[in-house]
């Protein structure tokens, strides 16, 4: 099934203003529509190149040059001028000009050109985006926003955001132009030869991501040469749900004699963009290199192909995606695709506290471990009462983005912490969830047609889930029907028909199998369903989740909701995907059991079920998530000599400790939950801190210091560690004594890196170490402002700072944070340490102290928390 | 000269293990494996690089003047550098987002292989410069010119504020994706700008 054409979502109340129908018809893709070429060249050409930096300017300074130029163009036959406003923003004008008062001047000079349609042009800021960069997703949004109102209060007929590499910041450009403007928007990304933007963008994400926000048309402009335009072209249009745009470079960019030369012919370069206009682009022009020569060439062209001639169908097909990476279950595929549902707190103590405490690491961890044992979208589920789950949510959600590529599907009941996340995604993500109830629907559509995602629809209403297969299928027929009615097309719906215990609704579990078929035939939407309830109440409950999912696949489920790391659960998705088709000649299969040995014939170990690690993560990430399924049981080899004293009053458990020691020493944090909760049983959490813990760290120090170990086996020994406090952390937090006698943390301390230094590894290992001793530690990150660190001193009354410069050129920054902070918080004391940084340096900057190493940082704060 | 050139380049572990101050202690199993694993993934980066060849039309101890750009370079030490070569490569490498999210997703996973992605990145950035400077060594051969060291901003007096302009004169942002922050650092972090002196044979 095709949409009809200009059947976009998003925005739904938007009302677009038009200056004429031509220019409509164009922008649904009836019409041509011819824009103009590069300015640069021109520029270049007229003896402009230089004069102005940024040589928006010269709107300002040379307006009738500039009307020259596109002059020329309008005579060569365009019918919009793009304005001489690309790098018109607060960022690149640096106090230059005003945004308006440049926008103003470029308009006029457009239209005094004779121009037939002024297209306002928008560029990308120049600044990276944050988490590479320093400018946050809001900081983008407002610059593109006064430059989108700029361009409409100009007389702009539409709007053009062009050359982004960052998806992100196009999605911030977009929403931009969307909310604050009446304009038509078309947004372009510059693509590389290898078929991706810098950022790792390919065209198919480009265009599902922004023509699902509602932009009038999607493209490419500059990027490689004409030719190896095609193909992008080709998967553009395979994605838009609107019209496509295409402005290739004159040729591809050769360097000679120093300058970037661009040398295709005229008559190739027409043929080439007709080649691009039979692959479905309608909206054509020049990038760089190209002059108003290309641009009558490409008239001549268009002339003769007079409309075009396909319409604009998009393709039914199921998608979510990352800003790298997309999920696709094609219209009548039988394809499965697993989303992980680790990152939820639900009933996981650990995740539960690392959300508390900021650790968004151990977040990240369990992506990259869900990821490499095979999930193809990640479920982000932070909701804890206590917390503030919109902030959080978009922390999570922003930092898994810039580690890991797989999309993620976004997870709350909070509409309001759904939308502060989707709305900075790179990508389009998946919404979990929507009901059947009507305020729900309300309150969680818009947002999902605001924002271009998917949505997953929960089979529940204000009466409950219904217990027959019918009852499930009339709320999810009343789900999609809403979704329509806010511009939602059903392919970007999915239904969860909801899983209840066998255990206690024995009659139910077929009526759910039931249900997934119906809708699946009568609705025609994907299903997802998280199967593990199924078995509640029952043992061997992973046997019994995988006989349901299995039944499950049967009846038409698309994508379960599990765990990947549970090797049965992905046992049966393997299997399931030769049977579907999905795994073609059984190849993955093949390759993943053909020399495993069956978990069910005798002798085989426990868990050798097949995995032969194709689907098992990877025990590197594993580890990382210290308390999975993925702890090794195994002892430590030397468990006869332990290097430390065992203390007095646990002979008893001499082997155990020596085991923890071992494993200390050889830097494993796998074993060492399992072999502390062991020896908790025996031993006092006092004196395993304190007799195993600490003579443990300061050994591992020793060895450091005289050459024994080197820093990788010191961070490993820490880590070990530190896979041991938080078992016992976590068993005193069940038991209630946190903050009791002997327990309390020294601190705390705040760590960070110098505002303009982005190097942050000695730091990381600084906090590492810190927290092995006991010590509270606020990190701020990397590249923080003196007024963040005073704010957050004072906020938390903060008796040590520690501060950390890598580069020559930013401990001038240290010099002033110190500086601030004796001046706002005369009280408190500093610490620094970095590469460039000696003691006498030092105290120059008027530090407190200056520590040559992580392990000496954490000598020196216990000593001043104990003074 | 092609704008975005494609470099073959590869983690030299000899160079990622000496950046973690290896001094021939045994690493053991566990971190043997880490380590192994860490150079795999890696090596699946892609590297790529761009130069661009200048005349120099004065060398004095306020640095080295170019032939139709603005950038100068500044410095004395660049200066004694590029001494009375006639022509300079500027060159520009870089490993590329993709190793911006390898190095924060390793940093994720432990500390410890955080810093051997660092250093087994570096490794391979050093070595992607290395390979360019090779060719341009070659190529300048075929013109009887002799390609000196490469040196890069940072050294010596040679100063680190130099490196927005000198990415801008590359056009190594459009080229490579290199942006410069307010603090003259390159991100991707994994990139490396450099002169090359291309001398004149006696």
């Amino acid at each position: 099934m095709l949409a009809k054409k200009g059947d976009t979502m998003a925005c739904p109340s938007r009302v677009v203003r038009y200056k004429d129908t031509y220019l409509q018809h164009a922008l649904h893709g009836d019409a041509f529509l011819l824009f103009d070429g590069g300015m640069g060249t021109m520029l270049q050409q007229a003896g402009l190149s230089g004069i102005a930096n940024p040589p928006d300017l010269l709107n300002l300074t040379h307006p009738s040059a500039i009307e020259e130029i596109q002059r020329a163009y309008v005579e060569a036959g365009c019918d919009v001028i793009t304005t001489n406003t690309f790098n018109a923003n607060p960022i690149k004008l640096e106090g230059h000009a005003d945004v308006a008062e440049v926008y103003m001047a470029a308009a006029q000079i457009a239209r005094s050109a004779g121009a037939r349609y002024v297209a306002g042009d928008i560029g990308p800021t120049g600044a990276l985006l944050q988490p590479l960069g320093n400018l946050s997703f809001d900081e983008a949004y407002e610059q593109f926003a006064l430059q989108a109102r700029a361009a409409e209060q100009a007389g702009c007929d539409l709007i053009v955001i062009e050359t982004m590499a960052d998806l992100r910041e196009a999605k911030a450009a977009a929403l931009a132009a969307l909310e604050n403007t009446s304009l038509p928007v078309c947004v372009s990304m510059s693509f590389e030869a290898d078929g991706r933007t810098f950022l790792g963008t390919t065209p198919e994400i480009a265009a599902a991501t922004l023509s699902a926000l509602g932009v009038q048309a999607v493209g490419v402009n500059c990027s490689v040469g004409p030719d190896e335009m095609l193909d992008t072209v080709k998967q553009i249009r395979q994605r838009a749900r609107c019209a496509v745009l295409a402005q290739p470079n004159a040729g591809l960019p050769r360097m000679v004699d120093g300058q970037t030369v661009y040398d295709m012919d005229v008559a190739e370069f027409a043929a080439a963009v007709v080649r691009m206009i039979e692959a479905g682009a309608t909206l054509v022009g020049g990038c760089c290199g190209t002059n108003p020569h290309y641009i009558k060439a490409l008239r001549a062209a268009i002339d003769k192909l007079g409309t075009p001639a396909a319409a604009l169908p998009f393709a039914q097909d199921f998608i979510v995606c990352s800003a790298q990476e997309m999920v696709v279950i094609r219209e009548g595929e039988s394809h499965i695709k697993v989303i992980g549902e680790r990152i939820n707190p639900t009933g996981k103590k650990r995740l539960k506290a690392a959300l508390k405490t900021g650790d968004i690491d151990y977040v990240v961890a369990e992506a990259i471990a869900q990821t490499e044992a095979g999930a193809d979208i990640l479920d982000v589920n932070v909701g804890l009462p206590e917390l503030d789950e919109p902030a959080l949510l978009t922390q999570c959600v922003d930092t898994l983005q810039s580690c890991v590529t797989t999309p993620l599907q976004i997870d709350s009941a909070d509409p309001a912490a759904i939308e502060c996340a989707v709305r900075g995604y790179a990508g389009r993500p998946l919404i979990n969830s929507v009901n059947g109830k009507q305020q729900n629907l309300q309150e969680i559509l818009p947002i999902v047609a605001r924002y271009g995602c998917s949505v997953l629809g929960l089979t529940l209403d204000e009466e409950g889930i219904p217990p027959t297969a019918e009852g499930r299928l009339a709320i999810a027929r009343r789900i999609v029907a809403a979704a329509e009615a806010y511009g939602i097309p059903r392919c970007d719906v999915v239904i969860d028909c909801l899983t209840m215990a066998v255990a206690t609704n024995q009659a139910e579990a077929q009526e759910i199998l039931r249900a997934i078929k119906l809708v699946k035939e009568q609705l025609g939407v994907r299903t997802v369903l998280g199967v593990s309830n199924i078995s509640f109440g029952l043992p061997q409950r992973s046997l019994m989740n995988a006989a349901f999912m299995a039944a499950a696949f049967g009846a038409g489920l698309d994508m379960p909701i599990m765990d990947p790391l549970n090797r049965r659960a992905m046992d049966t998705v393997q299997a399931f995907r030769v049977i579907c088709g999905q795994d073609i000649s059984a190849r993955d299969y093949i390759e993943a059991y053909a020399t495993a040995e069956d978990p069910y014939v005798a002798g085989a170990s426990q868990h050798a079920s097949s995995t032969s690690g194709a689907h098992a993560g990877s025990a590197l990430s594993q580890a990382a998530i210290s308390g999975s399924s993925a702890v090794s049981s195994e002892a430590a080899s030397d468990t006869n000599a332990c290097p430390i004293p065992i203390p007095v009053g646990t002979e008893m458990a001499s082997s155990q400790i020596a085991a923890v020691a071992g494993y200390v020493l050889s830097g494993r944090a796998a074993p060492m939950p399992e072999a502390v909760a062991t020896l908790l049983e025996t031993c006092d959490p006092m004196t395993i801190i304190n007799d195993v813990f600490i003579p443990l760290l300061d050994l591992v120090g020793q060895r450091y210091d005289s050459g024994a170990f080197f820093l990788p086996q010191l961070m490993s020994s820490a880590e070990a560690v530190k896979a041991g406090f938080d078992v016992i952390h976590e068993r005193q937090e069940s038991l209630g004594e946190m903050g009791g006698e002997g327990t309390t943390k020294l601190g705390p301390v705040l760590l960070a890196t110098v505002q303009g230094d982005i190097h942050d590894i000695g730091k990381n290992i600084v906090r590492m170490l810190m927290e092995n001793y006991g010590i509270d530690v606020i990190d701020l990150g990397r590249d923080v402002a003196p007024e963040a660190i005073v704010e957050t001193v004072k906020a938390n009354n903060i008796r040590l700072v520690g501060l950390s410069a890598l580069m020559t050129t930013t401990v001038r920054a240290m010099e002033q944070t110190i500086a601030l902070l004796k001046q706002e918080v005369p009280t408190v004391s500093v610490l620094v340490g970095g590469a460039v940084l000696t003691p006498e340096y030092a105290q120059t900057i008027g530090a407190d102290f200056y520590a040559k190493d992580a392990a000496e940082s954490a000598q020196l704060v216990t000593r001043f928390f104990r003074a | 000269m092609c704008m975005n050139i494609p470099i073959d380049a590869h983690v030299d572990e000899k160079d990622a293990l000496r950046y973690l101050g290896h001094r021939g202690q045994q690493l053991g199993d566990e971190l043997e494996a880490t380590f192994r694993h860490v150079v795999a993934q890696v090596n699946t980066l892609h590297a790529a690089g761009t130069a661009k060849q200048y005349a120099v039309t004065c060398v004095g101890s306020f640095g080295v003047q170019l032939a139709g750009t603005s950038l100068v370079l500044p410095g004395s030490h660049i200066a004694r550098h590029v001494n009375n070569a006639p022509h300079v490569m500027l060159i520009a490498v870089t490993l590329g987002y993709e190793c911006e999210r390898l190095l924060r997703s390793a940093a994720c996973l432990s500390g410890a292989q955080g810093l051997i992605a660092d250093a087994c990145a570096s490794s391979m950035v050093e070595n992607a410069a290395e390979v360019l400077t090779e060719a341009i060594a070659t190529d300048a051969a075929l013109q009887g010119m002799r390609a000196g060291k490469r040196f890069s901003p940072g050294y010596g007096d040679f100063p680190l504020a130099v490196q927005h302009d000198f990415i801008e004169a590359l056009g190594a942002l459009k080229t490579l994706g290199i942006h410069v922050t307010k603090g003259d650092l390159m991100v991707p972090t994994k990139s490396i700008t450099a002169v090359i002196p291309l001398f004149g044979v006696e």
